[in-house]
């Protein structure tokens, strides 16, 4: 149950990395934020989606 | 670890001399995936910006990629797909059963030194992104040879790690780039919405308009040649025509359930070769507006420039999980040829020839040429395939005459290839046509040629027989 709850909770975290990925150039594209924080979002996304979907990976094998 | 290693690749079935059974084939999950992850590769960072150097419109770009894709799925559905799953078995040992042991053997050559050139401009890519914090001066479109001592020591850093990767972790590899894949997607796609603002695009319907003014504007820029609808749609079929018409993926899909799966090429297509070409463009149109036409030709920068740190290590990871396998598969061509050697050693020679090739910026350059020679070089081989699975027995001929002849080297097969490169050679020595569009009459060459020379083979050894 405990480890399903993790898994769950790393999927959201990676489906979050992913949206970091994809919205932050949208908003730079309607003007909504600057430029230098759509790169900074976008390099928080990656880790975020890495992080997240290694986890995944690692609980997988277990 | 070593031995852990090889442990595990002994107790891995991968069906090389028989069908692959009922309960090992895969659903359509797994070859969407599949599709739409290879075919987002580091080399998509250069081909959508050589198509704006060679100066193609903005129509001719978006409806030419639409009709070559889909020449290119329809190919893997209706050409590679009903063999693979009537077969069910590797490309290199249906090229056995009709070539002959040897034959098979100078495919694999040729095809490994492929690989090798394949995975050297993936690395080079790469180069280019990991240069960035060095300082690194990035070659320019005319540059062919190495440009600094710098580019080679980056090559070489990157070269050996992605051959040691690919002579102990292959496995692990393979996963962190499914992982990948989706990301590496929108990152093309977020990076490319980014920029569009500083080309003067606002709101969608800025669009078009301003795609055919500064990004495809049909400018050739100097020394290049000029692309027009016809290059990009034979382009763009032709890119994996290994892969389709020259059905090295009858040993990927042999594993599909039904023929039909061969459709899910399209993800491959329309994410990779379609959104991740226009975007990898944009992207090197924005450059170019900024730098005033530079004749700098760095995709790592560029990325780096749309996307931060993410742009970046986008462009390492796209080449370098695409650059990893083909290593691999290039050592495992190699190997069967020197069956006696260990594996590991062959894919560190293949890797050194791997990262000598990624030194010369020419095969960045020139990728859109080198492409094309690779299908090229091995549509033949697929030609034989299909004249033998559909029109022998129609013709009342012996189906994998190698096999049944009992012969090391299928004589009508090494002519066909011969005589159908020889006048591939000859259309664009004597009629000036350029490589892109030599695979499609060099199929129908390959095919007559085979149907000649396999008939005119097995007559001769029947009569002999006889007599």
């Amino acid at each position: 149950m405990k480890n399903k709850n993790i898994n769950s909770i790393l999927w959201l975290l990676a489906g979050l990395g992913l949206l970091l990925t994809i919205l932050p150039p949208i908003l730079v594209f309607t003007r909504s934020i600057e430029f230098s924080l759509h790169t900074t979002l976008m390099t928080v996304g990656m880790f975020v989606w890495f992080g997240a979907r290694i986890g995944i990976q690692a609980m997988d094998n277990r | 670890m070593f031995q852990k290693f090889q442990k595990r690749l002994d107790e891995v079935s991968e069906f090389e001399r028989e069908p692959v059974p009922r309960k090992k084939q895969k659903g359509l999950r797994s070859f969407l995936g599949m599709y739409a992850g290879e075919h987002t590769a580091g080399t998509e960072f250069v081909i959508g910006p050589l198509f704006v150097v060679h100066g193609v419109t903005a129509f001719d770009l978006v409806i030419g990629l639409l009709i070559g894709n889909l020449l290119a799925v329809l190919s893997w559905a209706f050409i590679v797909a009903p063999i693979a799953v009537k077969e069910r078995i590797t490309l290199y040992y249906k090229l056995e059963k009709i070539c002959g042991k040897r034959l098979a053997g100078i495919y694999n050559l040729v095809n490994a030194l492929m690989f090798c050139f394949l995975a050297g401009s993936m690395i080079a890519v790469a180069a280019t992104a990991v240069g960035i914090p060095f300082g690194l001066p990035m070659p320019t479109l005319n540059d062919w040879l190495p440009t600094s001592i710098m580019w080679i020591v980056i090559v070489f850093a990157i070269g050996a790690i992605t051959t040691l990767v690919a002579m102990l972790g292959y496995e692990q590899v393979s996963r962190f780039a499914n992982i990948a894949a989706p990301w590496l997607i929108l990152v093309f796609i977020g990076a490319a919405v980014a920029v569009l603002p500083e080309l003067g695009v606002n709101k969608l319907g800025d669009f078009w308009p301003i795609a055919q003014e500064r990004i495809w504007t049909g400018q050739v820029m100097e020394g290049q040649s000029k692309f027009t609808i016809w290059h990009i749609i034979f382009f763009s079929w032709f890119a994996n025509m290994a892969m389709h018409i020259g059905m090295a993926d009858l040993s990927i899909l042999r594993y599909a359930k039904k023929w039909q799966y061969g459709f899910s090429s399209a993800a491959g297509m329309y994410v990779g070769h379609y959104i991740a070409w226009l975007a990898s463009g944009i992207l090197y149109a924005v450059f170019l507006h900024q730098s005033q036409q530079s004749l700098q030709f760095a995709p790592g920068p560029i990325a780096y420039y749309a996307a931060g740190a993410a742009g970046a290590i986008c462009v390492i990871i796209a080449g370098w999980t695409t650059a990893n396998p083909t290593i691999y598969r290039a050592g495992l061509a190699v190997q069967s040829l020197f069956p006696k050697f260990k594996t590991w050693k062959i894919t560190l020679i293949v890797g050194l020839v791997t990262t000598l090739a990624a030194c010369f910026p020419a095969l960045v350059m020139k990728l859109l040429e080198f492409v094309a020679l690779y299908g090229l070089l091995l549509m033949p081989m697929g030609a034989i395939i299909f004249v033998d699975f559909h029109l022998f027995p129609k013709l009342r001929l012996s189906q994998n005459w190698a096999e049944r002849s009992g012969i090391i080297f299928n004589r009508a097969a090494g002519w066909t290839w011969l005589l159908t490169l020889a006048l591939c050679l000859a259309m664009s020595y004597f009629l000036g046509w350029e490589i892109y569009f030599l695979g499609l009459p060099g199929w129908f060459v390959a095919v007559l040629f085979y149907i000649l020379f396999g008939t005119w083979i097995q007559n001769k050894h029947k009569t002999a027989l006889a007599s």
